[in-house]
């Protein structure tokens, strides 16, 4: 009941104009960067710092806050029309989306991931609203033995998709980890696998990775077959219809549900939520085979939990000042810079603020559907460019975007290397998926199992000792074991497994 | 030669085999650095070895697999390499031209270049197209959103 009326309070202020003017500012911003490849919230939220230090804090903050979920709706765009994730969360989004638009429905696929961005986001904010304390304490009994089984876990889950290229799902798992492995060792400094190279020394990115694996190899394969057009159809859809949106509201659900719940945990990537959901909606769709080759649902699956895990990632963020990613790091900064600190003092002296806060983001969330929508016809047109106009641009905004995470020469011809490499891959029929997020969760799985075992002093019992680990781990099990069960089925009735990867 | 899928597969497995030791040999030179409970060559190593077998196990099983095998890997025929290689060559320029005349000048001379080559299409909507993109860029990526991108010759406009 109180929740009810401080949220009340806090609508009555989000909703002046002088809020609102900043929440939409924040919205177009997030959508600009989410759309732009390579460029995250994070980069987004720090050049718009100086700007924010004009204002009161809570058009700030409104205008940081709606930056960052804001970019979790562009970021479907790129992915879905070219085939370019521009964040490893956005992996399965293209995965599905690009298949959608060869079929000529990119439009539905857009839409759908607006409304399900809309719907899984706002209930990510419902449930930062009513269970932010409770959960929040939930989140903190993640130590390092269940990052590490999570993201175990998250790993596994993918090779399991990767359908009769189980073995070759497993090694583009290995090559991922190894390529994270290059660099200095995240626990105590030490060159590993550089061979004398200073540009190796700052380790390999996986945003060229990624940008190398999909944008660069589209155009690669595009260039050969000389290809006229991306959809080659005449009739393009632009808006789902009520029946694409009937087939996805429970993959909307299900994914926002799971997605704000992982994004209560601190450092958490949401490429491991992505990965996760789009796992599970497999496992549980009425149609599987059409996954890989276009699954509205997974798009819907995808997008919303992205959103979900957006809201989610506030919970710890307002209870307790802690950041679940860097993006929330950069905007835990702007609250410092006005010299406030998010956690339980700040839930007591500065009521007001916070709720107005969480009410801008239900309008944000209606903002950037009002934004998104229209949008879609116009962005849908992409397909009907010939690619040979649209591949350059393809090419150069890619990378760009890889050019801008660190400033460095060496992230291009990073991904012009896996631009290359990802062409064989799909010669060769290796999935890319397991590579992409092997390299993600490298840093995290490796630094995580270090940790447990100095806390362990060298036991791997650790990792079944504790419930929430064991659990994981469980699943772990559970996902490799069902999914050699299902090749040696489908091999016993001579029927091919679909294969997942793109 | 490397036109089946069994042919691929036992190169890939012994590829990946060569590049797992090859992990496996850099990481017995890692330092042990200060602190942890776990060397830090460990994870290189293992997941070289783990490549090492991988790759083994793929080429025997490629190598010894009753069906399936002759299934042929869709290459593309000469003109497809030409072309591929001709896109990635292009790629390759217009990072190397990036880092001398800047991110502006070097798409308005690969978007054009692209365009003409690949599309067949006028030096009018080549060129515009191409002047699109440099203003995109310096309008948007430039002034915008401030990135410190090189411009080379054009540094005047930063």
């Amino acid at each position: 009941m109180e929740a009810w009326s401080s949220l009340l309070e806090g609508f009555s202020a989000a909703i002046t104009p002088y809020n609102l003017l900043f929440a939409l500012i924040g919205c177009i911003a997030g959508t600009l960067v989410g759309v732009l490849p390579g460029l995250g919230p994070t980069a987004a939220i720090a050049m718009l710092l100086p700007l924010a230090t004009l204002l009161d804090p809570a058009p700030a903050i409104i205008m940081m806050a709606a930056i960052y979920y804001g970019a979790m709706y562009g970021g479907s765009t790129t992915s879905i029309l070219v085939n370019i994730p521009g964040e490893a969360s956005s992996v399965p989004t293209a995965m599905e989306g690009y298949q959608l638009t060869l079929q000529g429905r990119g439009g539905p696929a857009l839409g759908i991931s607006a409304i399900a961005s809309f719907a899984a986001g706002t209930l990510g904010v419902v449930g930062l609203t009513f269970f932010a304390p409770v959960l929040s304490r939930a989140a903190l009994a993640f130590g390092p033995p269940e990052y590490f089984a999570l993201t175990f876990l998250g790993i596994s889950l993918v090779i399991s998709l990767s359908g009769r290229s189980l073995g070759k799902g497993l090694l583009a798992a290995l090559l991922g980890l190894l390529t994270a492995m290059v660099g200095l060792d995240p626990l105590t400094g030490v060159a590993r696998l550089t061979f004398g190279s200073l540009e190796l020394m700052g380790g390999i990115e996986f945003v060229p990775i990624i940008m190398g694996l999909f944008a660069i190899s589209e155009i690669l394969v595009n260039a050969e077959k000389q290809t006229r057009y991306i959809f080659e159809g005449k009739k393009i859809e632009w808006l789902p219809t009520w029946q694409d949106i009937k087939d996805t509201w429970a993959a909307t659900t299900r994914s926002g549900i799971l997605g704000f719940f992982f994004g209560l945990i601190p450092g958490c990537s949401p490429a491991v939520t992505s990965f996760m959901v789009y796992d599970l909606e497999k496992r549980f769709s009425k149609h599987p085979e059409k996954f890989g080759h276009g699954a509205m649902d997974a798009v819907a699956a995808v997008e919303g939990s992205n959103n979900a895990t957006a809201s989610g990632g506030f919970v710890p963020l307002l209870a307790f000042g802690i950041p679940s990613g860097p993006a929330l790091a950069v905007l835990l900064g702007g609250f410092i810079m006005f010299g406030l600190q998010p956690g339980p003092r700040l839930m007591q002296e500065q009521p007001a603020l916070l709720w107005t806060i969480i009410a801008s983001m239900y309008i944000g969330n209606v903002i950037l559907l009002i934004l998104n929508l229209p949008l879609v016809g116009l962005w849908a047109r992409m397909a009907l460019v010939p690619f040979p106009i649209l591949g350059p641009m393809i090419a150069v905004f890619t990378l760009i975007g890889a050019y801008s995470l660190r400033y460095s020469f060496f992230d291009l011809w990073i991904a012009l290397l896996f631009g290359v490499l990802g062409y064989l891959m799909r010669k060769l029929e290796f999935p890319v998926a397991p590579m992409v997020l092997a390299t993600v969760l490298a840093s995290m799985m490796e630094t995580s199992f270090m940790q447990s075992m100095t806390l362990s002093h060298g036991s791997l019992l650790i990792f079944f000792t504790r419930p929430i680990s064991a659990a994981f781990m469980l699943l772990t099990i559970l996902s490799v074991v069902s999914g050699m069960l299902l090749i040696r089925k489908a091999r016993a009735k001579n029927i091919e497994l679909e294969d997942s990867d793109s | 030669m490397l036109s089946t899928r069994r042919s691929t597969d036992v190169a890939t497995g012994v590829f990946l085999a060569a590049l797992g030791l090859t992990a496996v040999a850099a990481s017995t030179g890692i330092d042990a650095g200060a602190g942890g409970q776990l060397h830090p060559r460990t994870f290189p190593m293992i997941l070289g070895g783990l490549l090492v077998i991988g790759g083994a196990s793929l080429t025997i099983q490629a190598g010894f697999a009753k069906s399936g095998g002759d299934k042929t890997v869709a290459w593309p025929d000469r003109r497809g390499w030409k072309l591929m290689s001709i896109a990635m060559a292009g790629l390759a320029i217009y990072v190397a031209l990036s880092q001398t005349l800047g991110f502006i000048i070097s798409s308005l001379i690969f978007v054009p270049w692209y365009i003409r080559y690949y599309g067949r299409y006028s030096h009018l909507l080549a060129w515009s197209c191409a002047l699109g993109v440099a203003a995109f860029i310096y309008l948007v990526f430039v002034r915008l959103l401030q990135l410190t991108l090189p411009i080379g010759p054009l540094s005047f406009l930063g």
